[in-house]
Protein backbone atom coordinates (compact mmCIF):
# COMPACT_ATOMS: atom_id res chain seq x y z
CA UNK A 1 0.00 0.00 0.00
CA UNK A 2 1.86 3.11 -1.02
CA UNK A 3 1.01 6.58 0.61
CA UNK A 4 -1.22 9.04 -1.79
CA UNK A 5 0.82 10.47 -4.03
CA UNK A 6 0.97 14.24 -2.86
CA UNK A 7 2.02 18.21 -3.99
CA UNK A 8 2.29 20.83 -1.97
CA UNK A 9 0.27 24.20 -3.33
CA UNK A 10 1.45 26.21 -1.32
CA UNK A 11 3.43 27.18 1.75
CA UNK A 12 4.11 29.60 4.36
CA UNK A 13 5.67 30.20 7.46
CA UNK A 14 5.97 26.57 7.82
CA UNK A 15 1.87 25.49 7.43
CA UNK A 16 1.64 23.65 4.43
CA UNK A 17 -1.80 24.02 2.60
CA UNK A 18 -1.75 20.37 0.50
CA UNK A 19 -3.91 19.00 -2.11
CA UNK A 20 -4.04 16.07 -3.93
CA UNK A 21 -4.18 15.58 -7.68
CA UNK A 22 -7.70 13.27 -6.94
CA UNK A 23 -9.11 15.67 -5.01
CA UNK A 24 -8.08 18.74 -7.09
CA UNK A 25 -9.48 17.13 -10.07
CA UNK A 26 -12.97 16.27 -8.28
CA UNK A 27 -12.94 20.14 -7.67
CA UNK A 28 -11.44 20.95 -11.29
CA UNK A 29 -14.73 18.94 -12.63
CA UNK A 30 -17.48 20.52 -10.46
CA UNK A 31 -16.23 23.68 -11.43
CA UNK A 32 -15.71 23.04 -14.82
CA UNK A 33 -19.38 21.40 -15.12
CA UNK A 34 -20.89 24.47 -13.67
CA UNK A 35 -19.17 26.98 -15.44
CA UNK A 36 -19.78 25.48 -18.68
CA UNK A 37 -23.85 24.80 -17.49
CA UNK A 38 -23.80 28.33 -16.64
CA UNK A 39 -22.07 29.31 -19.94
CA UNK A 40 -24.87 27.37 -21.95
CA UNK A 41 -27.43 28.51 -20.40
CA UNK A 42 -28.84 25.48 -18.12
CA UNK A 43 -32.18 26.47 -16.68
CA UNK A 44 -31.23 24.85 -13.24
CA UNK A 45 -27.96 26.71 -12.93
CA UNK A 46 -29.47 30.03 -13.89
CA UNK A 47 -32.08 29.11 -11.50
CA UNK A 48 -30.00 27.98 -8.41
CA UNK A 49 -27.64 30.94 -9.01
CA UNK A 50 -30.28 33.67 -9.56
CA UNK A 51 -31.75 32.15 -6.14
CA UNK A 52 -28.64 32.94 -4.20
CA UNK A 53 -28.68 36.28 -5.67
CA UNK A 54 -25.49 35.15 -7.58
CA UNK A 55 -26.24 35.80 -11.72
CA UNK A 56 -23.44 38.15 -11.18
CA UNK A 57 -20.98 35.06 -11.35
CA UNK A 58 -22.56 34.53 -14.91
CA UNK A 59 -20.45 37.43 -16.40
CA UNK A 60 -17.64 36.44 -18.72
CA UNK A 61 -15.38 38.38 -16.16
CA UNK A 62 -15.98 35.96 -13.49
CA UNK A 63 -16.98 33.01 -15.28
CA UNK A 64 -13.90 32.68 -18.03
CA UNK A 65 -11.73 32.83 -15.26
CA UNK A 66 -13.32 30.19 -12.86
CA UNK A 67 -14.05 28.01 -16.07
CA UNK A 68 -9.98 28.29 -16.19
CA UNK A 69 -8.96 27.32 -13.07
CA UNK A 70 -11.31 24.54 -13.21
CA UNK A 71 -9.91 23.44 -16.43
CA UNK A 72 -6.49 23.89 -15.11
CA UNK A 73 -7.31 22.05 -12.02
CA UNK A 74 -8.67 18.83 -13.84
CA UNK A 75 -5.76 18.85 -16.05
CA UNK A 76 -3.43 18.72 -13.19
CA UNK A 77 -4.76 15.86 -11.75
CA UNK A 78 -5.26 13.84 -15.14
CA UNK A 79 -1.51 15.06 -16.18
CA UNK A 80 -0.66 13.41 -12.62
CA UNK A 81 -2.99 9.97 -13.70
CA UNK A 82 -1.06 10.03 -17.20
CA UNK A 83 2.55 10.02 -15.40
CA UNK A 84 1.44 7.21 -13.06
CA UNK A 85 -0.21 5.29 -15.61
CA UNK A 86 1.12 6.25 -19.29
CA UNK A 87 -2.30 6.16 -20.40
CA UNK A 88 -2.83 9.49 -22.35
CA UNK A 89 -7.00 8.92 -23.21
CA UNK A 90 -7.99 10.49 -20.44
CA UNK A 91 -5.60 13.53 -21.15
CA UNK A 92 -6.20 13.89 -24.43
CA UNK A 93 -9.94 13.85 -23.76
CA UNK A 94 -9.54 16.42 -21.27
CA UNK A 95 -7.17 18.98 -23.09
CA UNK A 96 -9.80 18.80 -26.41
CA UNK A 97 -12.69 19.32 -23.97
CA UNK A 98 -11.44 21.68 -21.85
CA UNK A 99 -9.92 23.50 -24.63
CA UNK A 100 -13.64 23.26 -26.43
CA UNK A 101 -15.36 24.89 -22.56
CA UNK A 102 -13.16 27.89 -23.06
CA UNK A 103 -13.37 28.50 -26.63
CA UNK A 104 -17.07 28.17 -26.04
CA UNK A 105 -16.51 30.68 -23.07
CA UNK A 106 -14.77 33.07 -24.94
CA UNK A 107 -16.77 32.90 -28.06
CA UNK A 108 -19.95 34.26 -25.73
CA UNK A 109 -17.28 36.99 -23.90
CA UNK A 110 -16.74 38.32 -27.41
CA UNK A 111 -19.74 37.71 -29.65
CA UNK A 112 -22.54 37.04 -27.52
CA UNK A 113 -23.62 33.63 -28.91
CA UNK A 114 -23.48 30.97 -27.64
CA UNK A 115 -21.91 28.22 -29.51
CA UNK A 116 -23.26 25.05 -28.58
CA UNK A 117 -22.09 22.87 -30.86
CA UNK A 118 -18.86 23.61 -29.19
CA UNK A 119 -20.13 23.30 -25.57
CA UNK A 120 -21.72 20.11 -25.35
CA UNK A 121 -19.47 18.01 -26.79
CA UNK A 122 -16.20 20.00 -25.15
CA UNK A 123 -18.29 19.02 -21.71
CA UNK A 124 -19.11 15.67 -22.64
CA UNK A 125 -15.48 14.93 -23.51
CA UNK A 126 -14.18 16.80 -19.96
CA UNK A 127 -16.27 14.28 -17.97
CA UNK A 128 -15.53 11.78 -20.09
CA UNK A 129 -11.72 11.62 -19.53
CA UNK A 130 -12.68 11.69 -15.38
CA UNK A 131 -14.77 8.66 -16.11
CA UNK A 132 -12.35 6.80 -18.06
CA UNK A 133 -9.69 7.40 -15.59
CA UNK A 134 -12.25 5.50 -12.68
CA UNK A 135 -13.20 2.86 -15.14
CA UNK A 136 -9.47 2.61 -15.79
CA UNK A 137 -7.64 2.95 -12.64
CA UNK A 138 -8.07 -0.62 -10.95
CA UNK A 139 -7.12 -2.29 -14.36
CA UNK A 140 -3.53 -4.23 -14.03
CA UNK A 141 -0.90 -2.78 -16.58
CA UNK A 142 -1.15 -4.45 -19.75
CA UNK A 143 -5.08 -5.70 -19.44
CA UNK A 144 -6.18 -5.67 -23.18
CA UNK A 145 -9.23 -3.15 -22.22
CA UNK A 146 -6.74 -0.75 -21.71
CA UNK A 147 -5.87 -0.63 -25.22
CA UNK B 1 -4.72 -10.89 -43.56
CA UNK B 2 -7.57 -13.31 -44.95
CA UNK B 3 -9.33 -13.01 -48.40
CA UNK B 4 -12.36 -12.31 -46.50
CA UNK B 5 -11.28 -9.67 -44.29
CA UNK B 6 -9.89 -8.10 -46.92
CA UNK B 7 -13.20 -7.70 -48.67
CA UNK B 8 -14.81 -6.29 -45.55
CA UNK B 9 -12.10 -3.50 -45.64
CA UNK B 10 -12.56 -2.82 -48.60
CA UNK B 11 -16.54 -2.40 -48.28
CA UNK B 12 -15.79 -0.09 -45.14
CA UNK B 13 -13.44 2.06 -47.03
CA UNK B 14 -15.74 2.47 -49.89
CA UNK B 15 -18.86 2.99 -47.16
CA UNK B 16 -16.65 5.23 -45.22
CA UNK B 17 -15.62 7.24 -48.23
CA UNK B 18 -19.04 8.30 -49.05
CA UNK B 19 -19.73 10.49 -46.31
CA UNK B 20 -16.86 13.05 -47.23
CA UNK B 21 -18.30 13.07 -51.25
CA UNK B 22 -22.18 13.83 -50.38
CA UNK B 23 -20.81 17.04 -49.38
CA UNK B 24 -18.57 17.65 -52.32
CA UNK B 25 -21.35 16.27 -55.06
CA UNK B 26 -23.87 18.65 -53.15
CA UNK B 27 -21.40 21.39 -53.27
CA UNK B 28 -20.17 21.34 -57.04
CA UNK B 29 -23.89 20.65 -57.39
CA UNK B 30 -23.49 17.13 -59.26
CA UNK B 31 -26.32 15.65 -57.59
CA UNK B 32 -29.18 16.52 -55.09
CA UNK B 33 -27.88 16.59 -52.07
CA UNK B 34 -31.55 15.39 -50.08
CA UNK B 35 -31.33 12.54 -52.34
CA UNK B 36 -27.68 11.54 -51.51
CA UNK B 37 -28.22 11.59 -47.99
CA UNK B 38 -30.88 9.08 -48.42
CA UNK B 39 -30.06 6.88 -51.07
CA UNK B 40 -26.26 6.84 -50.69
CA UNK B 41 -25.29 7.98 -47.60
CA UNK B 42 -27.44 6.32 -44.83
CA UNK B 43 -27.42 3.08 -46.99
CA UNK B 44 -23.35 3.48 -46.71
CA UNK B 45 -23.64 4.37 -42.48
CA UNK B 46 -26.24 1.14 -42.41
CA UNK B 47 -23.36 -1.22 -44.50
CA UNK B 48 -20.34 0.14 -41.82
CA UNK B 49 -22.62 -0.73 -38.94
CA UNK B 50 -23.22 -4.50 -40.62
CA UNK B 51 -19.66 -4.84 -41.29
CA UNK B 52 -18.35 -3.98 -38.11
CA UNK B 53 -21.21 -6.76 -36.66
CA UNK B 54 -19.88 -9.37 -39.22
CA UNK B 55 -16.58 -8.19 -38.71
CA UNK B 56 -17.12 -9.25 -35.00
CA UNK B 57 -18.93 -12.22 -35.68
CA UNK B 58 -16.48 -14.21 -37.69
CA UNK B 59 -13.85 -12.83 -35.13
CA UNK B 60 -12.07 -10.05 -37.69
CA UNK B 61 -10.08 -8.55 -34.09
CA UNK B 62 -7.97 -6.38 -36.42
CA UNK B 63 -10.59 -4.93 -38.22
CA UNK B 64 -13.40 -4.50 -35.55
CA UNK B 65 -10.39 -2.60 -33.91
CA UNK B 66 -10.06 -0.59 -37.29
CA UNK B 67 -13.79 0.61 -37.26
CA UNK B 68 -14.27 1.07 -33.36
CA UNK B 69 -11.08 2.95 -32.86
CA UNK B 70 -11.30 4.79 -35.83
CA UNK B 71 -15.15 6.36 -35.03
CA UNK B 72 -14.68 7.13 -31.43
CA UNK B 73 -11.11 8.60 -32.14
CA UNK B 74 -12.89 10.63 -35.18
CA UNK B 75 -15.31 12.11 -33.46
CA UNK B 76 -12.39 13.12 -30.60
CA UNK B 77 -10.93 14.35 -33.18
CA UNK B 78 -13.45 16.37 -34.83
CA UNK B 79 -14.39 18.29 -31.26
CA UNK B 80 -10.91 19.13 -31.54
CA UNK B 81 -11.26 20.26 -34.94
CA UNK B 82 -14.07 22.70 -33.94
CA UNK B 83 -12.14 24.68 -31.19
CA UNK B 84 -10.19 26.12 -33.88
CA UNK B 85 -13.51 26.54 -36.39
CA UNK B 86 -16.09 27.25 -34.20
CA UNK B 87 -14.13 30.54 -33.31
CA UNK B 88 -13.00 30.83 -36.68
CA UNK B 89 -16.76 30.82 -37.84
CA UNK B 90 -18.08 33.23 -34.96
CA UNK B 91 -15.64 35.69 -35.51
CA UNK B 92 -15.95 35.95 -39.00
CA UNK B 93 -12.89 34.38 -40.78
CA UNK B 94 -15.10 31.62 -42.33
CA UNK B 95 -17.52 32.95 -44.31
CA UNK B 96 -19.82 29.57 -43.65
CA UNK B 97 -20.44 27.40 -40.86
CA UNK B 98 -20.09 24.07 -42.65
CA UNK B 99 -21.72 21.84 -40.44
CA UNK B 100 -24.87 23.97 -40.49
CA UNK B 101 -24.70 24.54 -44.16
CA UNK B 102 -24.60 20.13 -44.62
CA UNK B 103 -27.74 20.16 -42.88
CA UNK B 104 -29.20 22.69 -45.31
CA UNK B 105 -28.03 20.92 -47.93
CA UNK B 106 -29.38 17.87 -46.68
CA UNK B 107 -32.56 19.08 -45.86
CA UNK B 108 -33.04 20.64 -49.05
CA UNK B 109 -34.09 24.33 -50.36
CA UNK B 110 -37.04 24.61 -48.76
CA UNK B 111 -34.99 24.59 -45.33
CA UNK B 112 -32.41 27.05 -46.15
CA UNK B 113 -33.87 30.04 -45.13
CA UNK B 114 -34.67 29.04 -41.75
CA UNK B 115 -31.62 27.04 -41.24
CA UNK B 116 -29.42 29.81 -41.47
CA UNK B 117 -31.58 32.66 -39.83
CA UNK B 118 -31.00 30.63 -36.36
CA UNK B 119 -27.37 29.77 -37.51
CA UNK B 120 -23.62 30.66 -36.47
CA UNK B 121 -22.07 32.82 -39.07
CA UNK B 122 -23.41 34.13 -42.11
CA UNK B 123 -25.21 31.45 -44.00
CA UNK B 124 -24.28 30.14 -47.62
CA UNK B 125 -25.40 32.82 -50.17
CA UNK B 126 -28.18 31.52 -52.29
CA UNK B 127 -27.87 29.11 -55.45
CA UNK B 128 -30.23 29.92 -58.60
CA UNK B 129 -30.32 26.29 -59.71
CA UNK B 130 -33.41 25.04 -57.85
CA UNK B 131 -31.47 22.14 -56.18
CA UNK B 132 -31.29 23.67 -52.71
CA UNK B 133 -27.41 23.72 -52.57
CA UNK B 134 -25.48 26.36 -51.11
CA UNK B 135 -23.30 28.11 -53.71
CA UNK B 136 -21.84 31.96 -53.29
CA UNK B 137 -23.16 34.51 -56.22
CA UNK B 138 -25.49 31.93 -58.43
CA UNK B 139 -25.00 32.62 -62.04
CA UNK B 140 -27.48 34.88 -62.13
CA UNK B 141 -26.23 37.75 -60.62
CA UNK B 142 -29.03 38.62 -58.45
CA UNK B 143 -28.49 35.32 -55.82
CA UNK B 144 -26.35 37.72 -53.59
CA UNK B 145 -25.79 37.01 -50.09
CA UNK B 146 -27.93 37.62 -46.79
CA UNK B 147 -29.45 40.83 -45.62
CA UNK B 148 -28.05 42.06 -42.79
CA UNK B 149 -30.15 43.70 -39.84
CA UNK B 150 -29.41 46.34 -38.13
CA UNK B 151 -28.10 44.67 -35.20
CA UNK B 152 -25.53 43.13 -37.35
CA UNK B 153 -27.13 39.76 -37.51
CA UNK B 154 -27.00 38.08 -40.33
CA UNK B 155 -29.60 35.51 -41.64
CA UNK B 156 -29.45 34.00 -44.56
CA UNK B 157 -30.60 31.33 -46.76
CA UNK B 158 -29.66 29.83 -49.64
CA UNK B 159 -32.76 30.56 -52.43
CA UNK B 160 -34.74 27.74 -53.25
CA UNK B 161 -34.48 27.61 -56.63
CA UNK B 162 -34.95 31.36 -57.51
CA UNK B 163 -33.41 34.53 -56.56
CA UNK B 164 -35.70 36.40 -54.33
CA UNK B 165 -36.47 33.61 -51.95
CA UNK B 166 -37.52 35.00 -48.59
CA UNK B 167 -35.01 34.83 -45.80
CA UNK B 168 -35.96 34.88 -41.89
CA UNK B 169 -33.47 36.37 -39.45
CA UNK B 170 -33.79 36.88 -35.86
CA UNK B 171 -32.66 38.57 -32.87
CA UNK B 172 -33.21 36.23 -29.53
CA UNK B 173 -33.19 37.61 -26.37
CA UNK B 174 -30.68 35.72 -24.10
CA UNK B 175 -29.40 37.49 -20.45
CA UNK B 176 -30.72 40.67 -21.09
CA UNK B 177 -29.24 41.17 -24.70
CA UNK B 178 -30.21 40.10 -28.38
CA UNK B 179 -28.02 37.69 -28.92
CA UNK B 180 -26.94 37.70 -32.37
CA UNK B 181 -26.90 34.45 -33.79
CA UNK B 182 -25.35 34.66 -37.58
CA UNK B 183 -23.63 37.82 -36.76
CA UNK B 184 -20.13 36.84 -38.38
CA UNK B 185 -18.58 39.32 -40.51
CA UNK B 186 -18.47 37.93 -43.63
CA UNK B 187 -17.08 40.30 -46.30
CA UNK B 188 -18.29 38.16 -49.15
CA UNK B 189 -21.91 38.55 -47.56
CA UNK B 190 -21.62 41.85 -47.19
CA UNK B 191 -21.21 42.74 -50.89
CA UNK B 192 -23.96 43.75 -52.79
CA UNK B 193 -26.20 42.87 -49.70
CA UNK B 194 -29.73 44.32 -50.02
CA UNK B 195 -33.10 43.64 -48.41
CA UNK B 196 -36.28 44.50 -50.40
CA UNK B 197 -38.36 46.75 -48.67
CA UNK B 198 -41.59 44.66 -48.98
CA UNK B 199 -43.70 42.95 -46.47
CA UNK B 200 -44.37 43.53 -42.53
CA UNK B 201 -41.56 40.78 -41.94
CA UNK B 202 -39.23 42.87 -43.88
CA UNK B 203 -39.51 45.87 -42.15
CA UNK B 204 -39.08 43.46 -38.91
CA UNK B 205 -36.25 42.11 -39.89
CA UNK B 206 -34.34 44.58 -41.18
CA UNK B 207 -35.31 47.54 -38.66
CA UNK B 208 -34.64 45.76 -35.42
CA UNK B 209 -32.44 47.07 -32.83
CA UNK B 210 -30.76 44.99 -29.83
CA UNK B 211 -33.37 43.94 -26.92
CA UNK B 212 -36.50 44.29 -29.11
CA UNK B 213 -37.31 41.19 -30.77
CA UNK B 214 -37.26 37.72 -29.55
CA UNK B 215 -38.75 35.69 -33.03
CA UNK B 216 -38.10 35.74 -36.39
CA UNK B 217 -38.42 38.36 -38.96
CA UNK B 218 -38.02 37.82 -42.57
CA UNK B 219 -35.85 39.83 -45.10
CA UNK B 220 -36.46 39.35 -48.60
CA UNK B 221 -34.10 39.78 -51.54
CA UNK B 222 -35.00 40.75 -54.93
CA UNK B 223 -38.54 41.22 -53.98
CA UNK B 224 -39.03 37.44 -54.18
CA UNK B 225 -42.53 35.98 -53.00
CA UNK B 226 -41.55 33.01 -51.17
CA UNK B 227 -43.13 32.35 -47.59
CA UNK B 228 -41.39 33.07 -44.75
CA UNK B 229 -41.22 30.76 -41.60
CA UNK B 230 -42.70 32.16 -38.71
CA UNK B 231 -41.57 32.65 -35.24
CA UNK B 232 -41.27 28.92 -33.85
CA UNK B 233 -41.41 27.13 -37.23
CA UNK B 234 -38.56 28.89 -38.63
CA UNK B 235 -36.66 27.90 -35.07
CA UNK B 236 -37.26 24.31 -35.20
CA UNK B 237 -36.02 23.91 -38.55
CA UNK B 238 -33.41 25.88 -37.98
CA UNK B 239 -32.58 23.64 -34.80
CA UNK B 240 -33.60 20.87 -37.33
CA UNK B 241 -31.27 21.60 -39.83
CA UNK B 242 -28.04 22.40 -37.13
CA UNK B 243 -28.65 19.08 -35.50
CA UNK B 244 -28.57 16.85 -38.78
CA UNK B 245 -25.87 19.27 -40.01
CA UNK B 246 -23.71 18.72 -36.76
CA UNK B 247 -24.05 15.10 -36.63
CA UNK B 248 -23.63 15.44 -40.43
CA UNK B 249 -20.29 16.57 -39.46
CA UNK B 250 -19.03 14.44 -36.61
CA UNK B 251 -19.85 11.42 -38.75
CA UNK B 252 -17.85 12.76 -41.46
CA UNK B 253 -15.02 13.52 -39.00
CA UNK B 254 -15.25 9.93 -37.37
CA UNK B 255 -15.63 8.52 -41.41
CA UNK B 256 -12.01 10.43 -42.35
CA UNK B 257 -10.31 8.68 -39.18
CA UNK B 258 -11.83 5.41 -40.63
CA UNK B 259 -10.47 5.65 -43.54
CA UNK B 260 -7.09 6.45 -42.27
CA UNK B 261 -7.64 3.34 -39.83
CA UNK B 262 -7.85 1.37 -42.72
CA UNK B 263 -5.76 1.94 -45.19
CA UNK B 264 -2.65 2.69 -42.36
CA UNK B 265 -3.79 1.28 -39.02
CA UNK B 266 -1.21 2.26 -36.78
CA UNK B 267 1.52 4.82 -37.17
CA UNK B 268 3.66 7.18 -35.89
CA UNK B 269 1.38 10.28 -34.66
CA UNK B 270 2.76 12.08 -37.23
CA UNK B 271 1.02 10.26 -40.10
CA UNK B 272 -2.38 11.03 -39.03
CA UNK B 273 -1.16 14.64 -39.13
CA UNK B 274 0.28 14.49 -42.53
CA UNK B 275 -3.22 13.14 -43.49
CA UNK B 276 -5.23 15.78 -42.17
CA UNK B 277 -2.71 18.24 -43.37
CA UNK B 278 -1.80 16.93 -46.95
CA UNK B 279 -4.69 14.93 -48.18
CA UNK B 280 -7.75 16.47 -46.25
CA UNK B 281 -6.91 20.26 -46.12
CA UNK B 282 -5.35 20.48 -49.10
CA UNK B 283 -8.65 18.63 -50.56
CA UNK B 284 -10.95 20.95 -48.67
CA UNK B 285 -9.06 23.98 -50.08
CA UNK B 286 -9.51 22.82 -53.67
CA UNK B 287 -13.30 22.08 -53.17
CA UNK B 288 -13.66 25.55 -51.43
CA UNK B 289 -12.07 26.66 -53.93
CA UNK B 290 -14.34 25.09 -57.07
CA UNK B 291 -17.25 25.51 -54.89
CA UNK B 292 -17.55 28.74 -52.19
CA UNK B 293 -15.23 30.92 -53.96
CA UNK B 294 -13.63 33.31 -53.09
CA UNK B 295 -10.80 31.54 -50.74
CA UNK B 296 -9.46 34.21 -48.35
CA UNK B 297 -5.79 33.87 -46.36
CA UNK B 298 -8.24 33.92 -43.39
CA UNK B 299 -9.90 30.48 -44.44
CA UNK B 300 -6.83 28.84 -45.85
CA UNK B 301 -5.54 29.62 -42.00
CA UNK B 302 -8.03 28.76 -40.00
CA UNK B 303 -8.83 25.68 -41.86
CA UNK B 304 -5.04 24.55 -41.74
CA UNK B 305 -4.92 25.49 -38.26
CA UNK B 306 -8.36 23.30 -37.13
CA UNK B 307 -6.96 20.44 -39.04
CA UNK B 308 -3.33 20.30 -37.90
CA UNK B 309 -5.63 20.06 -34.56
CA UNK B 310 -7.30 17.03 -36.19
CA UNK B 311 -4.33 15.41 -37.08
CA UNK B 312 -2.45 15.77 -33.62
CA UNK B 313 -5.27 14.36 -32.03
CA UNK B 314 -6.00 11.60 -34.16
CA UNK B 315 -2.02 11.11 -33.87
CA UNK B 316 -1.83 10.56 -30.49
CA UNK B 317 -4.65 8.67 -30.02
CA UNK B 318 -3.99 6.08 -33.24
CA UNK B 319 -0.74 5.43 -31.73
CA UNK B 320 -2.05 4.28 -28.14
CA UNK B 321 -5.27 2.62 -29.68
CA UNK B 322 -4.58 1.27 -32.97
CA UNK B 323 -3.40 -2.82 -32.85
CA UNK B 324 -1.77 -3.06 -35.73
CA UNK B 325 -0.10 -1.82 -39.28
CA UNK B 326 -3.17 -1.47 -41.88
CA UNK B 327 -2.72 -3.82 -44.74
CA UNK B 328 -1.41 -0.57 -47.49
CA UNK B 329 1.48 -0.46 -45.00
CA UNK B 330 1.90 -4.20 -44.74
CA UNK B 331 1.35 -4.89 -48.21
CA UNK B 332 2.38 -2.52 -50.32
CA UNK B 333 4.51 0.48 -48.55
CA UNK B 334 7.20 -1.87 -46.59
CA UNK B 335 7.79 -4.21 -49.85
CA UNK B 336 8.48 -1.04 -51.48
CA UNK B 337 11.06 0.20 -49.22
CA UNK B 338 12.28 -3.12 -48.69
CA UNK B 339 13.10 -3.37 -52.99
CA UNK B 340 14.42 0.13 -52.46
CA UNK B 341 16.85 -0.24 -50.01
CA UNK B 342 20.10 -1.97 -50.81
Amino acid sequence: MTAPHRSTLMTGGGIGLRATPRAAGSVGLLGTILAVCGCLGFPVVLALLSALGARWLLQPQFLLPMLAAGVALGLWSLLDDFRRTGDPLPLVLALVGGAAALVTEIVRALTHQHAYFLGYPGLALFVAAFVTTLVRRDRPAGHPAAR
Amino acid sequence: MSRTETALTLVALVAAAITPNVFVTGGLHLAPTPAVARYVLLPAVLVQFAVLVYARRIGCHRLVNRLVVGAWVGLVATTGLDVVRQPGTFLGYLPHDEARMAGEMILGGGHHGAASAHGVGPAPAGTAHGQGEPRAGGPSGQDQPPPRGHDGAVGGAAGHGVAGAARPEHGKAVDGHVEQRGGAADTRARAGEHAAPAGPEVAAGAGSAPGQQDTAQGGHRGGGSASVPHGGSAHRQAGVADVIGYAFHYWNGASFAVIYALLFGRTPWWGPLLYAVLFIESGMVVFMRAAMPPLTPGIVVVSLLAHVVYGLVLGVLFSHFLREEGPIVQRVIRPMLQEVSP
